[in-house]
């Protein structure tokens, strides 16, 4: 069970599918086109124009919005936060569930309980009800902090920062139970006990040792968590707790659209191509895991 | 199974008090008085409407005022909604999200476990196939998309549905199913895998084998055991429908919770937003007590610990 040649194996069984080749390739485009694209539409995201609510065109490919800024830019420059957000947000809570999941399991009993219990609690609890009042909250205090320090490009992106954090720091719990339950298994078999008699310490055998045995299911929440904080950030950005305009975000793209809906003028891109790209970048995500998650992990490969 | 309760009750009780003492810790965080932003007021005055609205003295005191009052269950007064307190508002707009919430909770329940045990009983078949790819598609895309359209299409367009509101059946309908759909697409999936791990078991071999039929074996003795994982995830999938109908509530125009607390987030409205947070948490920590009743009734094997 040495890690190099089944991570090769897993890499040819996954390129086997070809859903999972598709769906990466989806998520490699979007990807792409949302970090390149801003550059070659010939619009900025911030550029207004006297076309309001124009309907899509060889110039403005996805239409206008209500200040005649280019869409297709918009959801481009709003690919970048959503992406962005999605992706350190899930290493946050991937750094801290795998973290807390591999001292619990390892430690084991009466420290085990105690931090199960309170992952519990913690589980039930209204995540995105505390996201939201912890963002507010922090707001205006870190934005102060970061300018007292002479960090201007972080203090104007404060709310960025802080969706990357607190998106992460609650949602690794389901992490956490998965990491834990792994590392059970994981610690009785023979070579951590081999590990342990050669006088290896503790932080030696949970990085060494352990971590590397659980890269599989790692990447396979990885690939689930990311779509449900991209899920969430838009969610805020929806509401207008989020990304705070001019800035854009697929959510609150969305949300702009959604305003714009009336039985007068059915100003139906403005929906539909925000919508449409974050749901196939959702879905892509979503069945990559899916495939992932056959592959590594061996109680649903048995079906 | 009283010595359970009586533990599981008081980690609850243990539980809101951190709850609400973390409430606080993020209020008082927040941006400092709500009355900064107004015309320069006189000292006394602005000292008498501290007192007014609870804002005055230290830190501690402003702390143990707010644990003591919200421990006699008062929530303290809205400066946002001046002329009415936050027990006021949220005894008014709890009971509508709360409506919404549960029959999106029967919807999502009912929906989610027919179609994954359908999924399972035909396994590899395009029934199964179809159904799990309305899943991940309905888990894929946002409910605030999903939303606009529906109101598009159902009312916009064929008008069988009322576009917004609040009080008739009619109205309940696209907003409970809309708020439904992701979390029924999560139960299908989790019924589906557990349901065929429960039929490939021995006891369901020896139901087949007297010649029962597949719905009575189904309905009678796999579901009870392959519910189980539904079950557990019931208390986040009502801490998930609870917030989720923040957004299905802004797009409907329902007079729930959302549209308050989202507006007292943005106003600073201190008491306000600590008190939908205490209520969500006090309401999640009361039905995961229940659902861990429910848990082992459905299943002896497990003890009460």
């Amino acid at each position: 069970m040495n890690t190099p040649p089944q991570s090769i194996s897993s890499w040819t069984r996954l390129t086997r599918r070809s859903t999972a080749v598709v769906c990466m390739t989806i998520v490699a485009l979007i990807a792409l086109a949302s970090v390149a694209g801003p550059w070659f539409t010939g619009y900025g995201y911030e550029q207004t124009s006297d076309l309001q609510f124009a309907s899509p065109s060889l110039a403005h490919w996805c239409g206008t919005d209500l200040h005649g800024r280019d869409l297709l830019t918009r959801i481009l420059f709003g690919g970048r936060i959503s992406l962005m957000v999605g992706l350190i947000g899930t290493l946050v809570s991937l750094t801290v569930g795998v973290a807390y999941g591999m001292i619990s399991g390892y430690l084991g009993g009466r420290t085990d309980t105690v931090m199960m219990r309170g992952v519990d609690v913690l589980y039930s609890l209204p995540r995105l009800v505390f996201v939201i009042v912890l963002i507010t909250a922090l707001d205006k205090y870190t934005h102060s902090v970061l300018t007292n320090l002479h960090l201007e490009t972080l203090a104007a992106n404060t709310r960025i920062l802080l969706l990357f954090v607190w998106l992460g720091v609650m949602s690794w719990f389901a992490m956490a139970r998965i990491v834990r339950g792994q590392v059970l298994a994981l610690k009785e078999q023979q070579f951590v006990l081999a590990a342990q008699s050669l006088g290896a310490g503790t932080c030696r055998i949970l990085w060494h040792h352990l971590l590397p045995n659980l890269l599989g299911i790692i990447i396979v929440y990885l690939t689930l968590t990311i779509p449900v904080v991209i899920l969430e950030e838009s969610l805020l950005s929806f509401l207008g707790l989020g990304i705070q305009p001019p800035q854009s975000s697929w959510g609150s793209l969305i949300s702009e659209g959604a305003a714009a809906i009336n039985p007068i003028s059915m100003n139906w891109w403005l929906i539909v191509f925000p919508g449409g790209i974050m749901a196939l970048t959702l879905l892509s995500l979503n069945l990559l895991g899916d495939h992932l998650r056959d592959i590594f992990d061996p109680r649903t490969a048995k079906n | 199974m009283l010595p359970f309760l009586i533990r599981r009750i008081s980690l609850g009780v243990l539980t809101l008090f951190v709850v609400i003492s973390l409430t606080f810790l993020m209020l008082f965080l927040m941006p400092s008085s709500p009355f900064t932003k107004e015309r320069n007021l006189p000292k006394h005055i602005e000292q008498s409407l501290l007192v007014k609205y609870r804002l005055n003295g230290t830190p501690w005191e402003q702390y143990t005022r707010y644990i003591a009052h919200v421990a006699q269950g008062d929530l303290g007064p809205s400066t946002r909604y001046r002329a009415r307190t936050v027990n006021e508002i949220i005894g008014q707009t709890l009971p509508v999200s709360l409506q919404l919430g549960s029959i999106a909770f029967i919807i999502a329940l009912g929906s989610g476990i027919t179609l994954g045990s359908i999924s399972a009983v035909g396994r590899k078949t395009w029934k199964d196939q179809a159904a799990m790819l309305v899943a991940v598609l309905s888990i894929s895309i946002p409910t605030f998309v999903i939303a606009p359209l529906a109101i598009l299409i159902f009312a916009l367009m064929w008008n069988i549905l009322p576009v917004a509101g609040w009080g008739s059946w009619k109205q309940v309908l696209l907003p409970a199913i809309c708020l439904a759909l992701p979390y029924s697409a999560y139960v299908a999936r989790l019924t589906r895998t557990s349901m065929v791990e429960v039929l490939n078991q021995d006891f369901i071999r020896t139901a087949r084998a007297k010649g029962l039929g597949e719905m009575r074996i189904v309905v009678k003795h796999a579901l009870k055991v392959a519910l189980l994982p539904v079950v557990s995830f019931a208390g986040p999938l009502a801490a998930n429908l609870l917030t989720g109908s923040f957004v299905v509530e802004e797009i409907f125009k329902i007079p729930g919770i959302g549209p308050f607390f989202v507006n007292g987030v943005m106003n600073v409205d201190h008491f306000l937003v600590g008190g939908v947070v205490i209520v969500y948490s006090s309401l999640l920590i009361a039905f995961n007590i229940v659902v861990d009743i429910l848990y082992t009734m459905l299943d002896r094997r497990i003890k009460l610990a």
